[in-house]
């Protein structure tokens, strides 16, 4: 850290705490923690305090602890640094990409220091606004890194951490001001308990809701069971444990679901976190009731692989896909289109998703394990029932979204990237559809041609926004995820190459 | 014979497979085409392109001769017939709409009532005196279009419908200065083009403000005269000799008035007595019994006060030498004897100014040249300005979507405007307010509203449009679709407006084809199980 570096960071401290705290009391250890439930507005929404600072710190940190503080701990000392005259937690940012970290002269990803970037922020800025019109990974780097340095000012200065106040909401660096001096960690606790006291009293204990669903870990132990129900589903001959098992980790999903419906108050496919949460959630449903129709556990497994693939994303892909719960843009404030339109289209992707499983899962088996012609053939006929179920859902969901844009755009079709794609991936169904009737496409065509389709799929659900990033559909744009894409194309090509080239030397 | 192996070839599932992959593919050029030149391109390239509606066209005969050779009905086809009878409806009414339909958008600045729906296709409107003239549809294309349309003495030549501006220097018949600066700090580079020919002065005025920067550009026989130190601060130009002299060389005694306003009599052109108002007015005035005053243009000698030019940032350029300003006294500086000099410092925020460029026998024009349009972030950053060459007594003109061109022809004024197809609705619609909320603690949009009121017949009638809630009035659909806020702080609103006469049947054909569809695969299932049990049975 460099001598200026220092400097700006102790200077504002020491000032601070000569002028204004002298005295003050540093913070109990156990101070923050009583906080967690205290109501927070912030991005348009109120919510409890823990989840803000989940959010808060893990977008600047890039994860939830750091010197073995927890984010509501971090939260919470570095939005009281400044009104207390305490030093701030010591939060570092990692920066990936090599361009900007060049601009800064930073050797290596770091994480560094956030007072090291502040001295920083005017260099960036200045390399923005030369970059403009640059929408790629570097822009994105350096918007990144000043929307972090914003907030991380914004909550060191006490702005960030909103109180309710007589019908309002004000910073607790405002509040705190109106404190006798020297403040202490008591005078804020009365503060902090009176202002929570009235805001229940007014509004109840709506926000806590979210509270628990944060910390409930659903989602981990949705996938455990997902696990064990594949496990014993593959392992043990008798299907009823695993199905068993898959039926609890379902209603554990669909108590998500409902409770993510009871926070936001709409249908949870609103972004590209909700859509993978309910994708993997309907290719489960779907899997459970063609497997009971067919008498047939290999949809239960397929529908059960896809939601662990599904569930791993929602665990662990917390860069690219944002479990936020935010408002809605106005479009999309329409309950009965968004739970129709968009649950129709990721029903039919659901549905795909296992057909694509199940190609796969036959291409590789007759490649590296032993499938007959008629496994292979019966195989083929299990995607054939999935790719009907899709396409008709796909059909549908395409229609549905026509009618919405009509009555809230004024036009049926409008050849929107997103809504071209569906068509796109559509018609390329219905093409294997059609090869198929007319023989044209075998079975042993049919199966790869399957596997290659759903990256259509992949293609309007997420490379409209991550690739072409550009139409209507700009709700659920987000950061990065091209990577992804490319990695699931790359793999299903390696997928396609491996098992025809044993097709054609047999 | 070879007709019905045609109808055969069209009624194929073969044919069917391979037009609904070229329509895929022809949808996926299309949207990585928006992704990188704009929807306005991909628009005209792709999806409006004759080639695309050819491909839809064969495959609404793919779907009609699929349908006839599975004549006499089966009912194994029952769900087939749906399905393909779905589409052809759903295709008879995208075509009603893309026929008849309207399409548009209507601007509504508050309280100024408007009928005018704007469309998507380019226009030339030829308007003289207020009242249109003429007016030509040009194509839709994405690429350079050659035109033969004329009108009176008027060739309409070419057709940009992407284009960007582009420096030329022309050659001049009369000498007039005209330059090309550099203007330039640690942070900021700014070019700037200055000329004083008649062609040049609307693309290039000889006045420019760069923040609080005011540049100007002068002749350069004014500079001797900048050069001098001279107390009055007053300079005397000469328009028959293009030339200048202080008003101390010229011995002027100045005066003043009551109100403290300095003023000199020299005697004019015309032998009578000129009087000059110099921190009013560069001519001459001329003052009736009442006090009135009024300047005299024609007047040859014209006078400049140094002195108006003292207060606050400004640069004087003149071809090869600027002036400016500083510590009580007038600075005049040189560039270089070259065309490419070296820079001369300014004393503001470190600025520095480089000639590039130094023409009189040459002028510059913004001439337009096709370029490709550039998307970034849902936006055109290159290629947005259309454009259009007229010839006109064999002379070219460009007007452009940024600059209607005005021409007197034979003694008529016309006006030439590129924009774009208009239709007037049969009743006027006036925004009464708009409202924008923003989610509380944000400044993010929670909804748009717009209260408006119509204004028909009928009478006049109040309404609320917002999204999700359109107004649908006398056949016209009115949807809320964009908002923009005026200098005055106040914000005006953007309606979509609609007449789908097609919107029915695109509906029916879309109910069929869903219905069909489940129809189709619930028999091709009763279909594929009576044939498994009668593998069982054998």
């Amino acid at each position: 850290m460099t001598l200026k570096t220092l400097l700006l960071t102790a200077l504002p401290l020491a000032v601070l705490s000569l002028s204004q705290n002298v005295g003050a009391t540093p913070l109990p250890p156990d101070f923050c923690k009583k906080w967690e439930d205290m109501p927070i507005r912030q991005r348009g929404r109120v919510k409890p305090l823990y989840v803000h600072a989940v959010q808060s710190i893990k977008y600047l940190t890039g994860k939830t602890k750091s010197q073995g503080m927890g984010p509501l701990e971090l939260y919470c000392r570095l939005s009281l640094a400044f009104p207390l005259g305490q030093t701030p937690p010591p939060l570092k940012a990692p920066i990936e990409h090599i361009k900007l970290q060049k601009l800064l002269g930073l050797e290596g990803k770091g994480p560094w220091p956030y007072p090291l970037l502040l001295e920083k922020e005017a260099q960036v800025r200045s390399a923005r606004r030369q970059e403009e019109k640059n929408p790629g990974p570097y822009g994105k780097a350096m918007d990144r890194l000043l929307g972090q340095i914003a907030l991380y000012q914004d909550i060191l200065q006490g702005q960030n951490w909103t109180l309710p106040t007589e019908g309002n909401w004000a910073p607790i660096a405002a509040l705190a001001q109106g404190l006798e001096r020297p403040l202490s960690s008591h005078a804020l606790s009365e503060l902090l308990e009176k202002t929570k006291a009235d805001y229940l009293d007014a509004h109840g204990q709506g926000h806590l809701v979210e509270l628990y669903y944060v910390k409930s870990r659903i989602h981990s132990i949705s996938m455990g069971l997902i696990l064990l129900s594949l496990f014993l589903l593959i392992l043990i001959r008798r299907p009823l444990p695993g199905l068993l098992f898959a039926g609890l980790s379902l209603l554990v999903q669909v108590a998500s679901v409902v409770w993510r419906i009871m926070i936001s108050g709409r249908a949870p496919i609103t972004n590209m976190y909700e859509t993978v949460l309910f994708s993997g959630l309907a290719a489960l449903t779907i899997a459970l009731v063609i497997g009971h129709l067919r008498r047939e556990k290999s949809y239960v497994i397929a529908g059960l692989s896809y939601n662990f693939l599904c569930s791993l994303m929602i665990n662990f892909a917390d860069g690219m896909l944002s479990g936020d719960i935010s408002p809605l843009v106005p479009v999309l404030r329409d309950n009965f289109w968004l739970s129709t339109h968009v649950t129709t289209v990721i029903l039919s992707y659901a549905a795909f998703a296992i057909s694509w499983i199940l190609a796969n899962t036959a291409l590789l088996k007759r490649r590296f394990s032993s499938m007959t012609p008629k496994e292979f053939r019966h195989q083929a006929d299990s995607i054939y029932t999935c790719l009907k179920v899709g396409v008709v859902l796909l059909a549908a969901g395409v229609i549905l979204g026509g009618i919405w844009a009509d009555y809230s755009w004024g036009r049926f079709w409008g050849w929107d990237p997103k809504e071209t794609w569906s068509a796109i991936a559509l018609c390329i169904y219905l093409a294997i559809l059609h090869g198929r009737y007319t023989h044209w496409i075998s079975d042993s065509r049919f199966v790869p041609a399957v596997a290659a389709a759903f990256m259509s799929i992949m293609m309007a659900w997420f490379g409209v926004n991550y690739i072409l990033a550009v139409g209507l559909h700009s709700y659920g744009f987000s950061e990065g995820g091209a990577v992804f894409l490319m990695s699931i194309f790359t793999v299903q090509a390696l997928i396609l190459g491996v098992t025809l080239t044993r097709l054609k030397t047999d | 014979m070879l007709l019905n192996r045609i109808e055969k070839i069209l009624g194929s599932a073969k044919f069917a497979f391979v037009i609904i992959l070229s329509f895929a593919a022809l949808m996926a050029v299309g949207t990585f085409f928006e992704s990188t030149y704009g929807t306005e391109f991909a628009g005209r390239a792709v999806y409006k392109s004759p080639f695309f509606m050819g491909i839809q066209g064969l495959m609404l005969l793919s779907i009609f001769y699929s349908l006839l050779h599975r004549f006499p009905a089966k009912k194994a086809f029952y769900g087939f017939y749906t399905i393909h009878i779905g589409l052809i409806v759903l295709f008879s009414g995208s075509f009603i709409t893309w026929y008849a339909g309207i399409d548009g958008q209507i601007t509504l600045s508050p309280g100024t009532p408007s009928q005018t729906v704007i469309l998507g296709r380019d226009m030339l409107s030829i308007v003289e005196h207020d009242r249109s003239e003429a007016s030509y549809v040009l194509p839709y294309t994405p690429y350079p279009a050659k035109l033969d349309e004329t009108w009176k003495e008027i060739s309409l030549v070419r057709y940009l419908p992407f284009s960007e501006d582009h420096l030329k220097w022309m050659p001049s018949t009369k000498r007039f200065p005209s330059s090309r600066y550099l203007l330039f700090n640690e942070n900021v580079s700014q070019e700037l083009v200055m000329s004083l020919h008649p062609q040049s002065t609307k693309d290039f005025p000889a006045t420019s403000k760069l923040g609080p920067l005011e540049v100007h550009y002068l002749p350069p026989k004014l500079l001797p005269c900048f050069r001098q130190q001279n107390p009055s601060g007053l300079i005397l130009f000469d328009t028959r000799t293009s030339s200048c002299k202080t008003a101390e060389e010229e011995n002027i005694s100045l005066q003043k008035t009551k109100s403290d306003k300095r003023f000199f009599v020299i005697k004019g052109d015309d032998g009578k007595a000129h009087s000059f108002f110099p921190e009013l007015s560069p001519w001459p005035l001329l003052f009736d019994e009442k006090g009135n005053w009024q300047p005299i243009k024609d007047s040859k000698v014209r006078v400049f006060s140094k002195k108006l030019f003292t207060e606050g940032p400004r640069l004087f350029l003149f071809g090869k030498a600027l002036a400016y300003y500083r510590k009580k006294e007038w600075v005049t500086k040189d560039f270089q004897d070259r065309q490419i000099a070296g820079s001369l410092q300014l004393p503001w925020m470190g600025l520095q100014v480089q000639l590039l460029r130094h023409e009189e026998e040459s002028f510059p024009r913004q001439i337009p040249s096709y370029e490709r349009p550039v998307q970034v972030n849902n936006e055109l950053i290159k290629g947005e300005q259309r454009a259009l060459k007229m010839e006109i007594r064999g002379r070219p003109y460009w007007v452009t979507s940024d600059r209607p061109l005005g021409l007197a022809l034979d003694g008529q004024r016309y006006s030439f405007y590129l924009q774009q197809q208009t239709i007037k609705l049969p009743f006027e619609i006036n925004l009464t307010s708009f409202k924008m909320d923003t989610d509380p603690g944000t400044n993010n949009p929670a909804s748009y509203e717009s209260f408006v009121s119509l204004f028909s017949k009928q009478g006049v009638s109040h309404h609320h449009i917002f999204m999700n809630n359109p107004l649908k009035f006398s056949h016209f659909t009115f949807y809320q679709a964009s908002y923009f806020q005026m200098e005055d702080g106040r914000y005006g609103s953007v309606l979509s407006v609609n007449f789908d006469p097609g919107r029915w049947w695109k509906y029916l054909g879309s109910l069929l084809i869903v219905l069909g569809s489940i129809w189709h695969f619930y028999l091709r299932r009763a279909k594929t199980i009576g044939i498994r049990k009668k593998r069982i049975l054998v």
